[in-house]
């Protein structure tokens, strides 16, 4: 009964020791790995002006890189997004209050995609958001930016390195502690 | 899109009680009792409630719209789910005509273990890293490493659930081990939020509530603690 009850013990003890490997390898992987690949893409041009607030122009790829060549100096949050897509709607306000916390320090442009205009304004006027906004009609944008999955979020440095990429809808959490990354 | 992070943690989520139950029965006056079986229900529950807590503070319209709830990385409300969850395994427990408190207590060491692994998992998440420190970790693009902080919590949260254990197996009534575990969770979580980053310069809603909880908790506990020493002079 005893050597049963060690058997168990030493059984579970293993596999709790396999889990902590497996998830000790995981932090590792994680922390080390590059994340999703970024794309190689570099902006170049003549610097542009972002839109103004409450517009949103369509725009192709150079447009596009003209404006974030026209940011440099500070670090750019580019989120790609779509009006039919849940998890943007859930993550708009969070960029809508990151951009009023950060909007000083940080520049932020939304790029709707596979949308049509009229419902991509729809939807910025039901969320009320105030930071740049456009619309990439022909997906020239999305093309360079590599982007598989909406939203997408990239962090571009103050350069206009794009150095991180992040697939999906990102929690306040992590939107928080990327903007304090980017500018610090 | 799949959230391998998310999936990953709520696989460790669930295995890790799992083993640990098969380590350390839950229950030895009621060896059948399994975590998964007596939880899973009541953790859904306080999923949901959570999820819907959070639509109606935040987004009162999304209520109506079946995939915003689904987004679980927006937001859930952990209080009310606690709550929830708390009250449907008491209820159950009466129905089955089982001490509340000794269902509960049963329930606390594994619902810990999986809190602290959902929170130490927050690294393959990318959430929980707070302020730059050369002795954190650097996560991938970061400029800096910074002190990951939600681990830190979760490894706080799995040492209390280890001292639970010890009380338990020494016989601790069961009120003062649920007090407990509502205590240890709250205040980690209320001293780990002052240094995890978030939109705005003051303390966040699920900050305050936590803090409010702890004090709660605390007072609680130590109520319950100063009766039974009161009952164990007046025995003497």
């Amino acid at each position: 009964m005893a050597a049963r009850k060690r058997s168990a013990v030493v059984t579970a003890a293993r596999w709790l020791g396999l889990v902590a490997a497996a998830f000790i390898a995981l932090v590792v992987l994680n922390v080390t790995a590059s994340g999703p690949d970024l794309p190689d893409f570099r902006a170049s041009g003549d610097p542009a002006e972002l839109p103004v607030t409450g517009t949103l122009p369509i725009v192709e790829l150079p447009q596009f890189e003209a404006m974030i060549v026209g940011a440099r100096g500070r670090p750019i949050i580019v989120n790609v997004w779509g009006s039919w897509c849940a998890p943007c709607r859930a993550e708009m306000p969070l960029l809508q209050d990151a951009f009023e916390t950060y909007g000083d320090r940080v520049v932020f442009l939304g790029v709707a995609g596979n949308d049509s205009r009229d419902g991509a304004q729809r939807f910025l006027r039901d969320l009320d958001v105030t930071y740049a906004n456009t619309i990439d009609e022909s997906g020239s944008i999305l093309r360079a930016l590599e982007v598989d999955a909406f939203p997408t979020t990239f962090v571009f440095d103050a350069e206009g390195t794009l150095v991180i990429k992040v697939e999906g809808g990102v929690s306040e959490q992590r939107l928080a502690g990327l903007l304090d990354d980017a500018v610090r | 899109m799949i959230d391998i992070g998310l999936m990953v943690s709520m696989v460790l989520v669930v295995a890790v009680p799992v083993f640990y139950e098969r380590l350390r029965p839950i229950s030895r006056a009621e060896p059948s009792l399994r975590f998964v079986d007596a939880a899973t229900g009541a953790a859904v529950a306080g999923l949901v409630t959570g999820r819907l807590a959070a639509l109606a503070l935040d987004d009162p319209p999304s209520i109506l719209r079946f995939p915003d709830l689904l987004i679980i990385r927006s937001g859930v409300e952990f209080w009310p789910g606690v709550l929830v969850a708390v009250v449907l395994v008491a209820v159950g427990a009466h129905r089955g005509a089982v001490d509340p408190w000794w269902r509960l207590g049963t329930l606390v060491v594994p619902s810990m273990l999986a809190y602290g692994i959902y929170d130490v998992t927050c690294v393959i998440r990318g959430g929980c890293y707070g302020p730059a420190s050369e002795l954190g970790l650097r996560p991938a693009g970061a400029s800096s490493a910074m002190v990951p902080v939600g681990l830190l919590m979760g490894l706080v949260v799995i040492f209390g659930a280890r001292l639970l254990r010890r009380m338990i197996d020494r016989g601790t009534e069961w009120p003062t081990i649920c007090l407990g575990a509502l205590a240890v969770v709250a205040v980690v979580r209320a001293i780990g939020s002052i240094w995890l980053p978030r939109l705005g310069d003051g303390f966040t809603r699920p900050h305050w509530t936590s803090i409010a909880v702890a004090v709660v908790a605390c007072i609680a506990l130590g109520t319950v603690m100063s009766i039974r020493h009161r009952q164990d002079e007046v025995e003497r």
